[in-house]
């Protein structure tokens, strides 16, 4: 079966700097696969360029069979791609609902005429918005909150909370970038949860960002590992957690030893 | 940062008397006089209205209404208040004099001003400073293709068009809504301030072709004997009737943009003016959606604009100066960006309130100052603006959410002083 995302020899350069350097990279459709790598290995930048936040400097990416890259945002999202943000980026003086129904904008018809005109086709496709929506922020854990000003939401429900915004799009992909970033080993697990659900229930792929090695073993079928721009190292988890180069990209900074520790 | 603030007096809406309020509302009785007072207000505040002017002229008359439409404001947010509240403005300049009524006109046209532009700088958060261009294209256009004998506009004596005001309405609406997307085209690539300076422009640019392109426009001498809103066989001619004429345009207006802040446009529009990377990643067309926003703020004020060129009965460069883009926008953020409610409140006070204080005297034991009013009413007013933005920059009646926009970068602030 052809890969639902094939990324081809992408590099991307800012000014003098090489943030990614030829590579190459396929996902296989309704998997989950992690992006490992050392801080400043490119790791952020690589879904930059998937979700259009950025143009590689050369290369291709191919998503369902068409090319995306160098498309705007608007276009690449409404091919299935949707993503999080390493430092959150919620629409925080909006509801927890209002993010989610955002994120729904793709599947909604309403315009200014038929909002004005406000007939119960309207009314009732606006209803069951609301009504997906709740679902969606049950689906993220944050049923009851749904009321809440994002920017009002606990650390960890903000985390879900653009989770929930991302599923809202109907995504064929799941881009999560670092979703454990700061949780307890508890919200952590949570999240690991929430993770699979993406994929066993929704069946999305998802590719991953990640520095817990626990979560990364624990739900990762596949990883990739960058390090400097470059990929080092491909494989299951094992095979990686076994890579001499991997080892020794992470030597000094203790984040495989430690995460796995944990 | 937060030490000089702290020695200010307290408004009354700051956080003790607040949460006093909330308190009340908690108890049963206070939860009564919140849900019936606005209705009880209602007859006191006609009541108020009516006498007024027999016992205080027009000043303290104008600032009873200003207190009560205050309060009613903040506390009102049903259907029936909206009536009730619509009813009350519709009523009351019938007893005032052309004066004041030309005041309550005013007003009346800068709430609907008010309404457009929020929808541009409130709604979709592109401060826009050209917003007359709008204004002024469809005065202009109500003044070509209304008059039998439109001034100095050869163009429009060659045609003589002649349509009525009724029919020009839509038409500017159309009109402006477009040229403000043939504006919105180029600049809207361009984000916070350098949008703001090309808006700039962009209004001066037209206000320039008014006065260059004389075949047309008449020139310097403008155009003029611009007939008034035929209504069942008699023309509104009045201040009073183009008043309402105003009132029941924004009202449409006030209707049309709550319908749709709260729709899924409302919201790409919000989500833009929070974030517009991530908007357009939640697959908003960021671009559309700006040039719609323009589109509905153009429109509106194009309907502003014929609705002044009927009641002036003429047309002339000066009348879409800068200023009038000032104006707005102070109305917009002095009522409470982003809140239609407010902006009814912006327009008393920011267009109202300098003309009623023009016969404003003291005269107060040795002190003997006539007419400061008339002299200094300007230096007053910009001196209440300042105070209004230092102790409550974000309005009179700002949505719940441009509060706590405030309060973040308060926070900030205060954050980064320690
Ligand atoms: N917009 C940008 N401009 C300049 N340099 C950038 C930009 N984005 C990322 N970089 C650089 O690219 C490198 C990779 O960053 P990033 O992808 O964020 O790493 P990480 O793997 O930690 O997510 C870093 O050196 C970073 O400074
Ligand atoms: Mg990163």
């Amino acid at each position: 079966m052809a890969p639902i995302l094939s990324v081809r020899d992408v590099s991307r350069r800012f000014q003098g700097l090489t943030a990614l350097n030829g590579v190459s990279l396929d996902v296989e459709e309704s998997s989950i696969v992690g992006v490992i790598g050392p801080n400043g290995a490119g790791k952020t930048t690589l879904f930059n360029l998937l979700t259009g936040f950025y143009k590689p400097t050369s290369g291709e990416i191919w998503f369902r069979g068409s090319r995306v890259d160098g498309l705007p945002l608007h276009r690449i999202a409404a091919a299935g791609i949707s993503r999080t943000f390493q430092n959150i980026r919620l629409f925080s003086n909006m509801t927890a609902i209002e993010n989610v129904l955002v994120g729904q904008h793709l599947h909604l018809q309403t315009n200014i005429a038929t909002a004005v005109l406000g007939l119960p086709a309207t009314t009732n496709a606006e209803q069951h918005a609301v009504e997906v929506a709740v679902a969606h922020l049950r689906f993220a854990g944050l049923g009851g909150r749904e009321n809440e000003l994002a920017r009002n939401l606990a650390y960890g429900e903000q985390r879900r909370l653009e989770i929930a915004r991302a599923i809202a799009l109907r995504p064929k992909l799941i881009l999560l970038d670092e979703p454990t970033a700061g949780m307890n080993p508890g919200e952590s697990d949570a999240m690991i949860g929430l993770i699979r659900r993406l994929r066993d229930e929704l069946g999305v792929t998802v590719i991953l960002i990640e520095h817990q090695m626990r979560v990364v073993m624990g739900v990762c079928e596949y990883i990739t590992v960058l390090d400097h721009g470059e990929v080092i190292a491909m494989g299951t988890p094992t095979e990686v957690q076994n890579d001499q180069r991997v080892i020794e990209a992470y030597l000094g900074t203790g984040h495989l030893k430690s995460g796995a520790a944990e | 940062m937060p030490g000089w603030r702290q020695h200010l007096p307290r408004p009354l809406t700051s956080a003790p008397y607040r949460e006093a309020l909330a308190r009340f509302r908690e108890t049963p009785a206070g939860a009564n006089v919140f849900r019936f007072g606005p209705y009880a207000l209602m007859p006191v505040l006609g009541a108020a209205a009516a006498l007024a002017p027999t016992f205080f002229g027009t000043r303290m008359t104008f600032l009873i209404i200003l207190v009560a439409l205050y309060v009613l404001l903040r506390i009102s947010d049903s259907l029936i208040g909206v009536a009730i509240l619509a009813l009350t403005l519709a009523l009351l300049p019938t007893d005032m004099n052309s004066f004041e009524q030309n005041i309550m006109f005013n007003v009346a046209l800068f709430t609907l001003l008010g309404i457009g532009l929020n929808v541009v700088v409130g709604y979709a958060g592109l401060l826009d400073l050209g917003f007359v261009a709008f204004f002024a294209v469809g005065a202009y256009l109500y003044a070509l293709i209304t008059a039998p004998d439109a001034g100095a506009s050869e163009w429009a004596q060659t045609w003589d068009v002649g349509l009525t005001f009724w029919a020009v309405l839509p038409m500017a609406l159309v009109l402006a809504a477009l040229i403000g997307v043939l504006l919105g085209i180029p600049v809207l690539r361009l984000r916070g301030d350098y949008l703001a300076i090309v808006t700039l422009g962009f209004g001066e640019i037209i206000r320039i072709l008014l006065t260059t392109e004389d075949y047309y426009t008449g020139g310097p001498r403008g155009m003029f004997l611009l007939p008034k809103p035929p209504f069942f066989g008699r023309e509104l001619d009045t201040a009073y009737e183009l008043y309402l004429v105003v009132l029941v345009l924004a009202l449409i207006a006030v209707f049309a943009a709550e319908r749709i802040r709260n729709s899924r446009v409302g919201r790409a529009w919000e989500a833009i003016r929070e974030d517009e990377d991530v908007a357009s990643a939640m697959g908003i067309d960021t671009t559309v959606y700006k040039l719609l926003a323009f589109a509905m703020g153009a429109a509106i004020g194009g309907v502003g604009g014929v609705v002044i060129a009927a009641k002036q009965g003429s047309v002339f460069p000066p009348d879409f100066s800068l200023e009038i883009s000032i104006n707005v926008l102070a109305v917009v953020i002095i009522g409470g960006m982003g809140n239609v409610r407010g902006i009814l409140l912006g327009a008393l006070l920011v267009i109202g309130l300098p003309d009623v204080l023009r016969d404003f005297s003291i005269n107060f034991w040795a002190i003997h100052l006539d007419n400061i009013g008339q002299d200094y009413r300007l230096v007053i007013f910009g001196a209440a603006l300042v105070a209004v933005m230092v102790l409550r920059p974000e309005g009179f009646l700002p949505s719940k959410r441009r509060v706590a926009e405030f309060r973040e970068a308060d926070l900030l602030q205060e954050e980064m002083a320690t």
